[in-house]
């Protein structure tokens, strides 16, 4: 009944590929700032869960088309995504058995140290507003975080994903 | 959340660097990727490559808004169509009154410049395109269009709309282009004002509707709802396209420079289309077009 490892491949590459296409969502003036890292946030609940398949290397890659994708520095995302999902491979043992409000505190640290090296970078390139504003991803992911990762498990039961 | 289990592939012993020593690795890429482009911009073959396999993702964010606008044209009713379509031939007839006097414009301007002994202005080449509907990067006024390298759009062409000056491309791959605002915080516009020819720079602020023209000393000639146009200073934009209105001036004694603040006038967050405009194109559209002056340098001799 199971799949075996490889044939959960394409649900992983197709997460990836809806939250690249999430992060260029427009959306209405007021909420522009308010976009959740969805990249980072599907990128972080893969390696949590499959932390022995999917690791740095293709949290690596999806950063740096979206950098390519978002015309910013390239590099930028490449890097808030690799120390994120490091960050999140380091302590998977841990943040796996939290229950579902402490895991999304605990990414919600992760998300802020992935926006604080966007924001980092931005600083360096040239042309950062330092504003509130900058914080709402991190309380968006917060929202999203929970939802997200109900959504992700529930298809991943349906396709019998193993762990 | 599921349980740890024993079936997560665990080898007795890992392969390869640790987990830390990767980490390390792929930051150091990151950094080196990062002061390569922005530094030297030595990635723009690696970053046109990458941009041509990730040109759909973009095209299919940008499919729900371009659908609806089709849908809504498609579905609306005969009786709003046929309004709309009225109103634009009354648009049209006037636009096309208007242009038989530029017709005899042009030819007096030939005839003064040729009297100056300086080159006859030529109009410019344009091309329409087609704004993205992706959001980019909320801190900073990028816009993605559909046109590239393959329609001939080079970096640093400008890009106006029906009322003004919009932005220029920054960044062109084989199938679609990027382009700032002039309203982006990192960019200036040289203008001039079309009253008298008083010539600065229009720096953008991140706000939609605002531009700050902060090098204008206290005695400048400018008052509130005067032209900005484009200079043509600086080779950035063609002259002569307006750019924004001053809203506001205030004279501060105390200090060297006014403060003096103008709304853009193309609607820069409105639109989905632009003009590309290639300066001083080869051909010229309008006066082909225009009824009753046949041959543009008619007036020159």
């Amino acid at each position: 009944m199971t799949a075996t490892p490889r044939e959960g491949h394409w649900l992983v590459f197709f997460s990836l590929l809806v939250a690249l296409s999430l992060e260029l969502t427009p959306l209405p003036g007021a909420l522009a700032t308010w976009r959740p890292p969805w990249l980072a946030l599907v990128m972080i609940y893969w390696v949590l869960r499959y932390p022995r398949r999917y690791g740095l290397a293709l949290a690596w890659t999806a950063g740096l088309l979206l950098d390519v994708l978002k015309g910013g520095v390239l590099g930028q995302h490449a890097l808030a995504m690799t120390i994120a999902t490091w960050l999140a491979l380091r302590f998977h043992l841990r943040l796996r058995v939290f229950p579902v409000w402490q895991q999304t505190m605990a990414v919600g640290v992760l998300v802020l140290a992935h926006e604080f090296l966007v924001f980092w970078v931005d600083g360096v390139a040239g042309d950062a507003l330092l504003s509130w504003q900058r914080v709402t991803p991190v309380l968006a992911a917060l929202i999203a975080w929970p939802l997200m990762s109900g959504l992700l498990s529930g298809l991943r039961a349906r396709v019998h994903m193993t762990t | 959340m599921s349980p740890l289990t024993q079936t997560d592939n665990k080898p007795l012993f890992d392969r390869g660097p640790s987990l830390g020593t990767r980490m390390v690795l792929l930051a150091i890429l990151s950094v080196a990727l990062m002061v390569l482009d922005h530094q030297q911009g030595h990635m723009e073959t690696v970053r046109r490559a990458l941009s041509v396999a990730v040109y759909p993702i973009r095209v299919l964010v940008d499919m729900p808004a371009a659908t609806f606008g089709w849908t809504r044209e498609s579905l609306s009713q005969r009786h709003r169509l046929v309004a709309e379509n009225r109103e634009l031939r009354m648009e049209s007839l006037r636009q096309r009154g208007r242009l038989q006097q530029l017709a005899a414009l042009r030819a007096e301007n030939a005839r003064l410049r040729a009297l100056m002994e300086s080159p006859a202005k030529r109009a410019d080449r344009m091309q329409v395109a087609e704004i993205l509907a992706v959001d980019l990067d909320p801190y900073r006024h990028r816009i993605a269009i559909n046109r590239g390298g393959q329609s001939g759009i080079y970096p640093g062409q400008a890009l106006v709309d029906a009322d003004g000056i919009v932005g220029q491309v920054t960044r062109v791959s084989p199938l679609g282009a990027e382009a700032i605002l002039i309203s982006d915080p990192s960019h200036a516009t040289p203008v001039e004002l079309n009253r008298n020819n008083l010539r600065t720079v229009a720096l953008g602020t991140g706000d939609l509707m605002r531009m700050e023209l902060p090098f204008l000393p206290n005695s400048a000639d400018i008052r509130v709802g005067d032209l900005l146009v484009s200079s043509g200073l600086g080779d950035a934009f063609p002259h002569g396209y307006p750019v924004a209105r001053v809203t506001r001036v205030e004279r501060r004694p105390g200090e060297s420079f006014a403060e003096v603040e103008a709304e853009p006038t193309a609607a820069l967050n409105r639109g989905r289309q632009v003009l590309l405009v290639w300066k001083g194109g080869e051909t010229e559209p309008l006066a082909a077009e225009t009824p009753g002056l046949g041959g543009d340098d008619g007036g020159a001799q």
